[in-house]
């Protein structure tokens, strides 16, 4: 400033302007984290937030303004009247809460804007010119009623930019957001333009009156720093707090949102889900626990004695003691009661939790109901079980007039001098009943091999001397048809543990099936090897083959291939059903390899030492 | 099968089986008598012990389990061999039978005459 008109001269010292323009972005920057701890805060939380709020601030502002009066320095001592220094102090917390009630409303429409800045610069307009007052100096101070008009309007306009800045950046939650910090700049440059043009609009004119010293104060550098340290570490703890509660605030959001889901999970379960006592109170449960035992309500069911849903009290502590012991079962199968008495089979996994410090133990689970699957399978079970007895009595019943067939035909082939017609004739019938109870044997042996009821008799069985016993047995088959027949790996074939009597079905219905689909005079091969730990066996035929499509079938029971019915139109598809099932049994493993027109390889291999008792 | 032709009892329900059965034995040179249920033939068997008996076990009356249990107590009768004749091959009948002690379990519908006729001569020269 220069001396005009025997005003006295005034000179700024700017590592002090600049302080002050620091302070003033920091308490900036304080008053937009706070907003946002006001708005979130309710009832007394919210009123304590705005108390604390408006005084740290409120400070950061006087802090600002003070620094800067001392900024500025006169060639004649200068002390403070102190009652009007706290005076001006009130008036930048008024300021300061009043920006912060505007500011951390849920909305802000643009009379409250108003009304809210017009306080807010008035009372920071206030706090600097009642600042000024508090100076005593032996000279006078003169205003430019222009400067300190447009100060006061710079202070409304300054504090609606705040106001809206403010009420835009506090919800940033990221501590320190970018947009807050650059908010908090053009704040924190704004509020001391509207105090330095309050201050070029005083001029001091020396008076030569002696000042009154009464309750004044000197500042000196030392207060600086002390006003300085002092402001800073009210901003600092009041931007601290408001970190530290915003995060507890988001940790208590996320819990409370968190148990909010569990608790939506455990409400609409499927699955019951249960805390019982290990006296069998329950202690909390869902709807679906509630329904599976027949209750209306789970408030229903709570009300109700432990006991109910056991078949009895051993049953309750067989249970409890069995969850006591191995901590927790999953997948358990067991039978409880409903409301009604009923018996309710429930699929169940539970944990077993002991108290702490001696509180009796919890057990929690998840169960669903499965009584319609277990009668389901209990009815299946009669089902087969019916199934078995029919096939085993149908068979005996069918066994007897076929053994009567089979004996009296036996008999009438024995006659002399019967005709060559007529033998013939016997000899057909004799085959057909053959071949009858062949397929009465398959469909008996496949029902008690599907059930287990027939049990395998293993034994060491060498498998080329029972495939030369059953070859014997088809030899004038083979002669008939005129089928060149070679059998390779006879010797050093090691014995295998199978049931002689069903491998015996085995090759019989293999070396059958070659014979059976090989034209005339073809070429029959039997091979059998050892590889490693278990023997092969395969037969190669170079009959009809069998389509692709077919194949994947071909072991199904009542399969037969597509292009079988050119061959011939007997047999029931039993066959091979039966040999993969003794093969299997006995555990091994059967395949064929075919090309249509071409011919197939059935093979087997099996365990050495066998494979299955 | 020269001097004293042996005694076979054939005791079977069904009299198609039966007679077949009588008919092929006899051809074989041995001299058959039939029981066409358990009672008649443990009637049989009490009046004139035979050399051998082959037996039918689902029968009227009285069963071939009944037939087999009475003749292994009967002093005078225990020692007579026996073949079992059947169409049944159930496990739980065949393990009941062996614990009273047979000479065979034959199914019928797997049996010639002629295998038949073997196992009778084998069973008494055994």
């Amino acid at each position: 400033m220069n001396p005009v008109n025997g005003t006295l001269p005034g000179s700024y010292d700017y590592r002090l302007v600049a302080l002050s323009v620091l302070i003033a972005i920091l308490a900036s920057y304080t008053a937009l984290d706070l907003a946002g701890r006001v708005k979130a805060a309710r009832g007394w939380a919210r009123l304590t937030w705005l108390t604390g709020g408006a005084i740290a601030m409120g400070l950061g502002i006087w802090s600002m303004h003070y620094i800067g009066m001392l900024a500025f320095s006169l060639p004649v001592p200068v002390r403070y009247f102190l009652p009007t220094v706290v005076m001006s102090l009130l008036a930048a917390i008024f300021a300061s809460a009043v920006a912060l009630y505007v500011a951390s409303r849920q909305k802000m429409g643009p009379l409250p804007a108003a009304i809210g800045s017009i306080i807010m610069g008035s009372g920071i307009a206030g706090m600097h010119y009642i600042g000024m007052a508090a100076m005593r100096l032996s000279a006078e101070c003169m205003y430019d009623i222009r400067l300190v008009s447009l100060s006061v309007v710079l202070a409304i306009v300054i504090s609606l930019v705040a106001l809206w800045l403010t009420f835009r950046f506090r919800e940033e939650m990221k501590g320190t957001g970018w947009r807050k910090i650059a908010s908090a700049l053009v704040m924190g440059a704004a509020i001391p333009v509207m105090h330095y043009t309050g201050m070029a609009a005083a001029s001091f004119a020396p008076s030569g009156v002696p000042p009154d010293w009464s309750h004044a104060v000197s500042i000196s550098s030392l207060g600086v720093a002390a006003i300085t340290i002092v402001t800073f570490m009210v901003l600092g703890v009041a931007v601290f707090t408001s970190f530290l509660d915003r995060r507890f605030s988001a940790q208590t959001l996320e819990l409370e949102s968190s148990e909010a889901r569990y608790r939506l999970l455990f409400e609409r379960s499927l699955a019951g889900v249960y805390r019982i006592t290990l006296e069998g109170r329950i202690l909390d449960c869902n709807d679906a626990f509630s329904r599976i035992f027949g209750y209306a309500s789970r408030a229903e069911h709570l009300a109700h004695a432990a006991d109910d849903h056991y078949l009895g009290p051993a049953d309750r502590e067989a249970y409890s003691a069995r969850l006591q012991e191995q901590k927790a079962v999953t997948n358990f199968e067991r039978c409880l009661r409903r409301k009604d008495g009923n018996p309710v089979w429930v699929l169940e996994s539970a944990t077993f939790l002991d108290g702490n410090n001696g509180a009796p133990g919890v057990i929690e689970g998840t169960l669903i109901d499965i009584t319609e699957r277990k009668q389901a399978e209990a009815e299946l079970k009669k089902a087969l079980q019916m199934k078995s007895d029919f096939v085993s009595f149908a068979t005996h019943q069918l066994r007897t007039p076929l053994a009567g067939i089979k004996w009296s035909l036996e008999l009438a082939a024995q006659e002399e001098n019967l005709s060559e017609e007529t033998a013939s004739f016997i000899e057909d019938g004799r085959e057909s009943a053959q071949r009858l109870i062949g397929m009465v044997n398959d469909l008996l042996d496949i029902s008690r091999l599907e059930s287990g009821k027939l049990k395998l008799a293993p034994k060491e069985t060498n498998l080329a001397e029972l495939t030369q016993s059953v070859l014997k047995d088809v030899s004038h088959c083979i002669e008939k048809q005129g089928h060149h027949l070679s059998v390779s790996g006879i010797e050093g074939i090691p014995a295998v543990l199978v049931d002689p009597e069903l491998f015996r079905q085995v090759i019989l219905n293999m070396v059958s099936n070659a014979i059976k689909y090989t034209p005339s005079g073809g070429k029959i091969d039997i091979r059998m090897a050892r590889e490693n730990s278990f023997v092969r066996w395969a037969i190669t035929d170079c009959g009809i083959g069998i389509p692709k499509a077919s194949q994947a079938r071909l072991f199904e029971k009542f399969y037969r291939a597509e292009n079988v019915y050119k061959i011939e139109t007997e047999g029931t598809g039993l066959g091979l059903h039966l040999v993969k099932l003794i093969v299997e049994k006995s555990g091994g493993r059967i395949w064929c390899e075919s090309e249509e027109n071409k011919g197939s390889t059935f093979q087997f291999t099996l365990p050495l030492g066998g494979g299955n008792a | 099968m020269s001097m004293n032709p042996k005694r076979v009892l054939l005791v079977e329900d069904d009299r198609f089986l039966r007679r077949a059965c009588e008919k092929s034995l006899q051809q074989r040179g041995f001299t058959v008598s039939t029981a066409p249920d358990g009672e008649e033939a443990l009637r049989a068997i009490h009046a004139d012990p035979p050399d051998i008996i082959l037996l039918d076990l689902l029968m009227p009356k009285v069963s071939g389990f009944e037939v087999l249990k009475d003749i292994r107590s009967d002093e005078k009768t225990r020692s007579i061999p026996v073949i079992i004749l059947t169409n049944s091959s159930k496990e739980t009948d065949i393990r009941e039978i062996q614990s009273l002690g047979v000479t065979g379990y034959l199914v019928k519908a797997n049996l010639s005459l002629e295998e038949l006729g073997s196992q009778v001569k084998q069973a008494l020269e055994g």
